[in-house]
């Protein structure tokens, strides 16, 4: 039986863990946007923090994701609640560090320009940094959304669901057509995410800004 | 009126502008001159509260500026800078909308009021639905200028505003520059590096170095009547041929 059979006869079952999967990464890339874009705002107004809170986000990348998730089953039980933990830790880096480095990539004497015709520190924000920065921060999202897609897999470790089950199961099973089952799927998110999140990207870029 | 009263302005230990006082006449030209770290954007700067000083007292009419409210004293003061500065997300229509936005005004007075600033400019009516990447340098800076003088401020500040230009486009600003003066009668302080351009365009000149002001007058008097060694030798190398021109104009 070669693959498309097998996943085919599985569809039910592949569509099911497919959606988990989808919830699980939205969920998580969405909380680290409503978190690191507001987040990196802050630190290019106080960039004395840059560094110390730029520096713990980088050393949550570096524990392994598997052992991460290992960690908080203490502290969180099974379930969805580690797992969109975990994943949000992950997801935060690229978002915070694409936020600060969008919004400093804004022309000094643009911003100048706006402090002398009497705009507002808001108005500034809003107006200017934000519009102007909108290509890296959703590059940024983009990254995050890829990346934790790749990662979800894992969760079904820790009894999130998702595709990573058919991988774990194909895994201890020797059976690469569910191992397949899995990981295919998982591949073609990212690349729809990709792709879906890159058109965004051209759509929300003001015209005039390249 | 504009008066400085003894200001200051140092950084970490370097004093950028060292207990400066002069008076703009309504209405004026006064051109800030002077080689680059004279200290005379860190004064222009000052005025527009960009940057605080250290000491001293800035006075627009007789009030002092430091008890205006900061968004009040910006929006009623025009800037045009070097880099231009235009916002690269908006229209040109947008970006010489941006201050009477902020004022509040009717969308039907903005509009009127923008093209007739266009004319002033010299820009046609086809520039407004542009983004600025896509006008030439002299054209974005023409823009620079509507949105600095739109909202009829009583003062405009003009850092260097033609510096980034080619020659001739440099030149053909200039000569607008003075024709548009004469028709808003605002009081402006311009600062500029460039000799040629303070002479062409000053009614008073106010001739900087190393943060003091060593000389402020006419440009005939600054190229007649020198008041040190400073002043000659800055001016000394084109004297001759500005004291023949300015002669020339009377």
């Amino acid at each position: 039986m070669n693959v498309a059979q097998f996943i085919l006869e599985r569809r039910a079952e592949v569509l099911q863990r497919t959606v988990e999967h989808v919830q699980l990464s939205g969920i998580s890339v969405l909380l680290a946007v409503c978190v690191g874009v507001p987040l990196g705002i802050m630190l290019t107004r106080k960039k004395g923090l840059t560094m110390p809170v730029v520096g713990v986000v980088n050393v949550v990348q570096t524990i392994p994701s598997l052992a991460l998730l290992g960690f908080l089953i203490p502290l969180l039980g099974i379930g969805l609640k580690p797992a969109i933990l975990a994943l949000f830790l992950y997801s935060l880096l690229a978002i915070i560090k694409n936020t600060i480095a969008g919004i400093n990539q804004v022309d000094r004497s643009i911003i100048e320009a706006g402090m002398g015709m009497g705009m507002t520190n808001l108005q500034i924000l809003l107006k200017l940094e934000l519009p102007l920065s909108v290509p890296v921060i959703l590059s940024g999202i983009r990254i995050a959304t890829v990346t934790c897609i790749g990662i979800a897999t894992l969760c079904a470790a820790v009894g999130a669901g998702g595709l990573g089950q058919f991988i774990f199961r194909g895994i201890s099973m020797v059976n690469s057509n569910m191992i397949l089952a899995g990981a295919i799927p998982a591949a073609l998110l990212a690349l729809f995410f990709d792709f879906i999140l890159l058109r965004v990207e051209k759509y929300l870029t003001p015209r005039g800004v390249s | 009126m504009i008066k400085l009263v003894d200001v200051t302005k140092s950084y970490d230990g370097f004093v950028a502008v060292n207990g400066i006082g002069f008076v703009v006449k309504r209405g004026e030209t006064l051109v800030l001159l002077g080689v680059s770290g004279c200290g005379k954007t860190t004064t222009l700067k000052m005025i527009n509260r960009l940057i605080e000083p250290d000491s001293g007292d800035i006075y627009i009419d007789s009030d002092n500026i430091k008890h205006v409210s900061l968004i009040e004293l910006r929006r009623n003061i025009g800037y045009v800078i070097q880099d231009i500065g235009l916002f690269p997300n908006m229209t040109v229509e947008e970006n010489i909308a941006v201050v009477p936005r902020l004022k509040r005004w009717a969308p039907e007075e903005i509009k009127r009021r923008t093209l007739s600033i266009l004319g002033m400019v010299r820009l046609s009516e086809s520039v407004l639905s542009r983004y600025p990447q896509e006008l030439s340098g002299g054209q974005q800076q023409r823009v620079g200028v509507a949105r600095a003088i739109i909202s009829e401020p009583e003062i405009v500040l003009m850092d260097e505003p033609f510096g980034a230009l080619d020659p001739i486009t440099r030149e053909e600003l200039q000569d607008e520059f003075i024709n548009l003066k004469k028709q808003i009668k605002k009081t402006i302080i311009f600062v500029t590096h460039d000799i040629f351009e303070a002479f062409k365009i000053a009614d008073r000149i106010a001739i900087m170095d190393r943060g003091e002001l060593v000389q402020l007058g006419p440009p005939l008097e600054i190229a007649e009547q020198p008041s040190n060694e400073f002043v000659a030798k800055f001016t000394g190398r084109h004297i001759n041929a500005l004291v023949a021109d300015l002669k020339d104009r009377d």
